[in-house]
């Protein structure tokens, strides 16, 4: 039996703990790190141009004033403009989501971003549904939140992080996709650190007390309503507000 | 520390060159059936008001208390809305995806308001500035930069409102004119991108006077 092997898993795990940021110890890196937690463009289609297009955005913003940066996927990316801008307007948020996204392609922009155009006071992490869509374990796409967690610790360490857990999906309680969101949301969660990163799930706040999801919250049980966007904004207004100071 | 951004009289240069013309990031989408209202006292008294579609709100005579917060109707298209106060009760109908104001301008048993819908934009990049004249007795306001006296909003006719956007800006201070008066200047501050901001002219005790409120939605009430 060769031990090259053995030896290049153990320089591999030695170089990943020593490169590792900080942010999120509960959810450390592995060798070898999945998919999913390692930085790539998504082979989608027009996935490149909208990235382009996204950084064209961000380069706009105004590089003298925080920012209330949300990154995600889809889901972030169409925040209801009135909603957005009446609940979070005087923090100058700053839409980072892009359709279709995944913790990969996320680490991936996060990465390559250009950081020192963008001063952040907070940022809100919403990321990992499209994961579960494409099949990945559960501690997969977690560990992928965390190395979204950690980039942020590194590329922005005086930004405060409002982690949120993946919002519920599917009809109802029932539904397998869903169950698999909560069990990343319980992974995720561990990532909490005081003064750094606040974890929240908004998600039961979006449901009916019978565990079902309204299409009137959810139009295909994925995406949010201008409602939807409406419950989500009032149940995450009380700790943006606390992290921004005021 | 980076430089510090343009003040007001250079945002709003700015905002009318191409060169810095910014595409909108998003289009205004009406969340279908929805509508938002919201209450303003011009009266002389504080009000306590009933509407048929929420919790009571109060809306005082002290500067953004005489401002409610906007409130989301459903379904509200072919409906009559109405509110109570003090023995009296105006109605009105909101149109959906529309952001309305109703500006109360009789108070008690024969209560009586204006309703209008108001003019929206929103915009990653740029904040968004309003002038509501709420006045009943100043046929036409403005509102100029201070010192400089360059025009932000002219001619806005009593009970109607302006808004246009403009790049953020660290400060700003403006005064408004009612006819040939001119009011005290107000300190605006720091406007954000993203920001949404209205200067108010209302009538308090006799006298038009000036004040600046953000706008917001009333938070989410299962």
């Amino acid at each position: 039996m060769s031990i090259r092997p053995i030896l290049a898993a153990a320089c591999s795990l030695i170089a990943a703990h020593a490169w590792a940021a900080p942010g999120c110890p509960a959810l450390p890196p592995r060798v070898p790190m999945p998919p999913d937690a390692v930085g790539a463009p998504l082979p989608l289609p027009n996935w490149d141009a909208a990235v382009t297009q996204l950084r064209q955005k961000i380069a706009t913003a105004d590089p003298t004033s925080k920012h209330l940066l949300l990154i995600g996927d889809s889901i972030t990316a169409s925040w209801d403009p009135p909603i957005l801008n009446m609940f979070f307007g005087r923090y100058a948020p700053v839409l980072f989501g892009l359709s279709g996204d995944t913790t990969r392609g996320t680490l991936w922009r996060l990465q390559t971003l250009d950081w020192p155009a963008l001063h952040p006071s907070v940022a809100i992490v919403l990321i990992g549904t499209n994961n579960t869509s494409a099949g990945s374990a559960p501690a997969d796409t977690a560990l992928g939140v965390a190395e979204i967690i950690r980039t942020l610790r590194q590329r922005a360490p005086e930004t405060k992080v409002l982690l949120l857990g993946l919002l519920p999906r599917g009809p109802d309680a029932a539904d397998r996709l869903r169950a698999v969101n909560t069990q990343v949301n319980t992974l995720i969660a561990a990532c909490a650190a005081p003064g750094e990163v606040v974890y929240d799930d908004a998600g039961p706040k979006l449901l009916g007390p019978d565990g079902r999801l309204d299409e009137k919250v959810s139009f295909d049980r994925l995406h949010l309503t201008p409602m939807g966007y409406y419950m989500l904004a009032t149940a995450i207004t009380p700790l943006i507000v606390q992290l921004e100071g005021g | 520390m980076i430089a510090r951004r343009t003040l007001l009289a250079a945002a709003l240069a700015a905002a009318s060159t191409p060169a810095l013309a910014q595409i909108a990031l998003y289009e205004g989408r009406l969340p279908d059936g929805f509508a938002y209202v919201r209450f303003v006292n011009t009266t002389a008294t504080a009000l306590d008001l009933a509407p048929d579609f929420t919790d009571p709100i109060t809306v005082g005579t002290d500067g953004p208390k005489r401002i409610s917060q906007y409130h989301v109707v459903e379904a509200v298209a072919g409906k009559t809305l109405s509110v109570a106060s003090g023995g009296g009760k105006a109605s009105f109908k909101l149109q959906p995806g529309k952001f309305h104001t109703f500006l109360i301008t009789q108070p008690g048993p024969l209560l009586a308001g204006t309703l209008m819908v108001d003019v929206t934009q929103y915009n990653q990049l740029r904040s968004k500035l309003s002038f509501y004249n709420a006045t009943t007795d100043c046929a036409q306001a403005g509102l100029l930069l201070e010192p400089s006296g360059q025009s932000v909003f002219k001619s806005v006719a009593s009970l109607s409102m302006q808004t246009r956007s403009i790049n953020p800006v660290d400060e700003a201070k403006v005064h408004a004119t009612c006819g040939p008066t001119k009011l005290a200047a107000i300190d605006l501050g720091e406007l954000n991108a993203g920001g949404l901001y209205t200067v108010w002219l209302v009538n308090e005790g006799g006298k038009p006077t000036t004040f600046l409120a953000q706008d917001s939605i009333a938070p989410y009430q299962k």
